[in-house]
């Protein structure tokens, strides 16, 4: 399997922004080109890889074999990589050769609370924290921190999206291709009173005049609610004005599959267009029957693309570290987990207690935290050090999120009441 | 509903002595807001002249504009935001009716939009607001109306009033298959999903904001310590003492068949008592029992926090803005009227309409809201009132869908994942604006060329140029302008100027003043302002 590995277009902003850090550095400046030193927060990308339906965590994150309340899978065993211990099974050779290669920079997030079995319900919860309405998902707050400096902060290309009160930040490419059509201008086209675009000369002479028109609307606000809104047109009008540039720069109309979407979520990010993107893989998570054929089967097909993924960020330079990998952090997760003992139809359940995989910079890669309890509750953890304590707190979603949150250098309080980031997960 | 108990402790204080209010909008401004919020689209020419000839005459037009008949599609879609019923796609589909594929798009409104129609035939025939949990009837077009249980006619079409003939209780939007289709319960959910549902939309009040507390000392594994818990575990039973019973009214809707054509088309009076097995908590309202789904009805309609969410509702909903403590003793004035007029929605809808906050002019004062954004659907009506353009593709209403559409772009809701509209302009809106101009300024100038009663292009034909008629060439500017944003502009003013040598612009290049006047209209359907209102 190969892929196409987008090098960044030298117009693009985010190359640009990289050519002046670069000088700067050439004249002597505290700039040092690769990855000498801690990323600043602030130059963290995010891919969300969300596994709707609920995934069976001991297939691969929850080595519970010495757990007699847990069902695990036959001829399956446990290997250990530094101090990341994950579930192997001839079956699934790809996650062997994603863990050998990767584990340094992958943690677990074992044990993760969501407190509900319904999963529109976990869903939300994996996203936002919460049930409630009116929450915005991490991606959409990740981006929201730079919002100005992305044409689409938050891509959607697949997958759930809770924008919330943020509901500029993120953008769904379309499940049709509506994205790439609005760019081209070509939906007019395909629409039931076919409409022929103007010249790309008459275009030009328009978009120049609009430049203007919306500079002066900005200029003449009279009350703060004017100036607020004329002046979100104009960035939204220089960001529609690059993304147009951007047309036949990445493969915006895609497809489904989860190679396609991650391909996309790359060239975004490797552009400058993006700060997160999400995307969504749902082989048939939900294995109500038939459990352990069906997770093997997902977990392998998952774990293609995730060890693609990364060595496509690593073969794609980064805005400032050496590649993208050093400057992205990936989050693999599924809004449940299921039970641990098997049903009558050989499946597994909804369970409140799933798992999380992230990899990438900022976290303590090669290494597990939380676990699970005798009755695959998961274990409660010291908040500073990630380390199993009886006297700390569950790992919950939002927990999780807020940590998510603080990597980016954003304080949690600010979107969380009452929700402290794992510390301990952080570098 | 924090706002009603902080309400319990207030004093009588006049709001409007109380802060200063800033200066009304212009009568003019006033007007093609209330056009666009109460029809969607802007005021016509006669309109404009008539408020301006005599301001006073806006409250006349506000009146007007309460009994237009496009009140209905407004009630309909601002209440989609609320309601979030209007998706993309359901469990069953137009064909397994034994429709034909090009009826889905029919079919996708009429399913996501019964609520919402139910909603607005209360408002729009001064209906009692209770009657929305407690009538017998329903609101259907004929794709739906015709594939499930009702009595819709034959051979008729459209949107009408018709009656579920399954033997459902009369319980208004809560007897819909519409709103139990979206709002599904899974097999062990026993309807407490649908129950908040119920709370969050008629009472304002939503189970889920609470925190969830989870004991560990219950062994998940074990479902009867689990109903256990639910009945005396402190943490779970102080929701579920009240959700519980409140869910057992549902079971008439419970599903063995998730996508069975005749499990979830059909009311299922013979599940009504399935509570015993499930939960075995009997139907009850807050501690108030009841036995049928129209039980559940009366007893939401006799609860105060009904009306009161209403008025919340329609207050945020033309406000744009959620409710603010400020707004505590709006609110409260706002209820006395919503009672004193028997429940009625309109005369509610037109005491907003007089407040300060809503009347607003130049204010930095968040309180009030002198500025906002069109919705996805306001933009659509307003650019078909004035072009007679409007998007469709493969039969969809581009604003109103996202599979082949551009609804979420647009900045709207796809009631799922999308749950609040944009409120600021965003790149993807700004995209979709363009498009829209493009073609509908393509669509009305091709028209207006063959047309002897054209549209928009009434003070020139398509022959004369700057040089040739400059004064027809000015009168058309200042005529697109009067007709899309209400505003008389001077003969030699900036605007005229500069929409003058954009034509010259493009006619130089394009030879041809069509394209001329297209790209004009164009950039004009996509000023800023064009947005705002």
């Amino acid at each position: 399997m190969s892929r196409r590995v987008l090098i960044p277009n030298l117009l693009s902003r985010r190359s640009l922004l990289g050519a002046s850090a670069a000088s700067v550095g050439i004249l002597g400046l505290p700039f040092r080109p690769g990855y000498a030193s801690p990323l600043a927060a602030s130059a963290y990308k995010y891919i969300f890889v969300m596994n709707y339906g609920g995934w069976d965590p001991t297939r691969v994150f929850a080595n519970e074999f010495s757990n007699p309340s847990v069902d695990m899978e036959r001829l399956a065993d446990s290997v250990t990589l530094g101090d990341l211990t994950y579930v192997s099974h001839e079956d699934r050779p790809s996650v062997d050769e994603f863990m050998h290669a990767f584990y340094e920079r992958t943690m677990f997030v074992n044990g993760v609370l969501v407190p509900s079995v319904a999963h529109e319900n976990c869903l939300k919860i994996s996203m936002t924290g919460s049930t409630a309405d009116g929450r915005s998902d991490w991606p959409a707050i990740l981006a929201s921190n730079q919002m100005s400096s992305f044409s689409l902060p938050h891509v959607v290309v697949g997958g759930p999206s809770y924008p919330g009160p943020l509901a500029g930040v993120s953008t769904r490419t379309g499940s049709s291709g509506q994205f790439e059509g609005l760019l081209s201008g070509e939906i007019l086209e395909e629409s039931d009173l076919p409409i022929s675009l103007p010249a790309s000369d008459l275009q030009e002479i328009m978009a120049h005049y609009m430049d203007k028109r919306v500079a002066a609307a900005s200029m003449s606000a009279r009350f703060a609610a004017e100036a607020a809104l004329t002046e979100s047109y104009a960035n939204a009008l220089s960001q529609a004005n690059e993304l147009k540039g951007l047309l036949h720069l990445a493969d915006w109309s895609g497809g489904s599959a989860l190679s396609d979407q991650l391909r996309l979520a790359v060239d975004l990010i490797s552009m400058g267009v993006s700060r997160c993107a999400t995307v969504s893989f749902t082989p048939g998570w939900d294995t109500h029957t038939a459990n352990d054929t069906d997770q093997s089967n997902n977990f392998e097909e998952l774990f293609i693309e995730l060890l693609d993924l990364q060595r496509s960020l690593e073969a794609t330079p980064g805005e400032v570290a050496d590649s993208l990998a050093d400057e992205t952090v990936v989050v693999v997760m599924s809004e449940m987990g299921r039970t641990p003992q098997h049903n009558d139809e050989k499946g597994k359940d909804h369970w409140p207690y799933t798992c999380m995989m992230i990899c990438g910079p900022g976290i303590q890669g090669g290494r597990v935290i939380g676990g699970f309890d005798g009755l695959y509750y998961g274990q409660k953890i010291d908040l500073a050090t990630a380390e199993p304590s009886d006297d700390g707190v569950d790992i919950t979603a939002a927990s999780v999120g807020a940590t998510l949150l603080q990597l980016a250098d954003i304080d949690p309080a600010e979107f969380l009441t009452g929700i402290d980031p794992i510390t301990g997960m952080l570098k | 509903m924090w706002l009603w108990l902080a309400l319990a402790g207030c004093g009588g204080v006049d709001q409007d002595s109380a802060v200063d209010v800033p200066p009304e909008m212009s009568a003019v401004d006033l007007l093609t807001r209330v056009s666009l919020d109460l029809r969607g689209v802007r005021p016509s020419l006669d309109e404009l002249e008539a408020v301006e000839a005599d301001p006073a005459a806006v409250e006349g037009y506000i009146d007007s504009f309460l009994q237009d008949e496009r009140l209905t599609e407004r009630i309909v879609s601002m209440w989609s935001e609320i309601y979030l019923t209007r998706q993309d796609e359901f469990e069953l589909e137009a064909e397994d009716y034994g429709w034909d594929e090009t009826d889905e798009p029919a079919f996708v409104l009429g399913v996501g939009e019964e609520p919402m129609r139910i909603l607005a035939r209360v408002v729009t025939e001064d209906l009692p607001y209770t009657e929305l949990v407690t009538g017998d009837w329903t609101v259907l077009n004929e794709v739906v109306g015709l594939a499930w249980p009702t009595d819709y006619p034959e051979g008729e079409t459209g949107n009408r009033v018709v009656h579920y003939t399954d033997g459902r209780p009369a319980a208004g939007v809560l007897a819909t298959n519409s709103m139990w289709w979206r709002y599904m319960s899974n097999g062990t959910n026993y309807n407490r999903g649908r129950a908040n549902a119920i709370s969050k939309l008629f009472l304002c009040t939503d189970y889920l904001e609470k925190s969830i507390e989870f004991d560990r000392d219950v062994n998940l594994l074990d479902e009867g310590a689990v109903n256990e818990a639910l009945k005396t575990n402190p943490g779970c039973y102080a929701c579920h003492a009240s959700l519980d019973p409140f869910a057992s009214f549902l079971f008439g809707f419970h599903y063995y068949d998730y996508d069975g054509l005749m499990d979830i088309s059909y009311y299922h009076p013979e599940r009504e008592f399935l509570w015993q097995e499930a939960t075995d908590l009997q139907p009850a309202y807050y501690g108030e029992p009841g036995y049928s789904l129209s039980d559940l009805g009366h007893l939401i309609a006799a609860d105060p926090r009904f009306a009161e969410c209403a008025v919340e509702q329609v207050w945020k909903s033309f406000l744009q803005r959620d409710v603010l403590l400020e707004d505590l003793e709006r609110i409260s004035a706002l209820r006395e009227t919503f009672l004193g007029a028997d429940l009625k929605v309109r005369p509610l809808i037109r005491a907003v309409l007089n407040t300060p906050e809503y009347r607003a002019g130049e204010t930095d004062n968040a309180v009030y809201v002198p500025l906002k954004m069109v919705s996805a659907e306001q933009l659509g009506s307003q650019i078909e009132a004035v072009t007679g353009y409007r998007m469709t593709s493969e039969g969809y209403d581009m604003l109103l869908n996202d599979d082949v559409g551009l609804r979420t772009l647009a900045g709207g809701v796809d009631g799922n994942f999308v749950t609040a509209p944009a409120r600021a302009p965003m790149a993807t809106l700004v995209l979709v604006q363009e498009r829209l101009a493009q073609a509908a300024a393509d669509f009305v100038v091709e028209q207006d060329l063959q047309s002897e009663t054209p549209t928009l292009f009434t003070e020139i034909g398509f022959s004369e140029t700057i040089a040739s008629n400059p004064d027809a060439m000015v009168a058309q500017i200042q005529a697109l302008h009067l007709r899309l944003f209400g505003a008389r502009i001077a003969t030699d003013g900036a605007e005229v100027e500069a929409n003058l040598a954009l034509w010259t612009e493009l006619y130089d290049v394009s030879l041809s003043q069509a394209a001329a006047w297209k790209g004009v209209l164009t950039v004009l359907l996509r000023d800023p302002t064009f947005l705002m209102y």
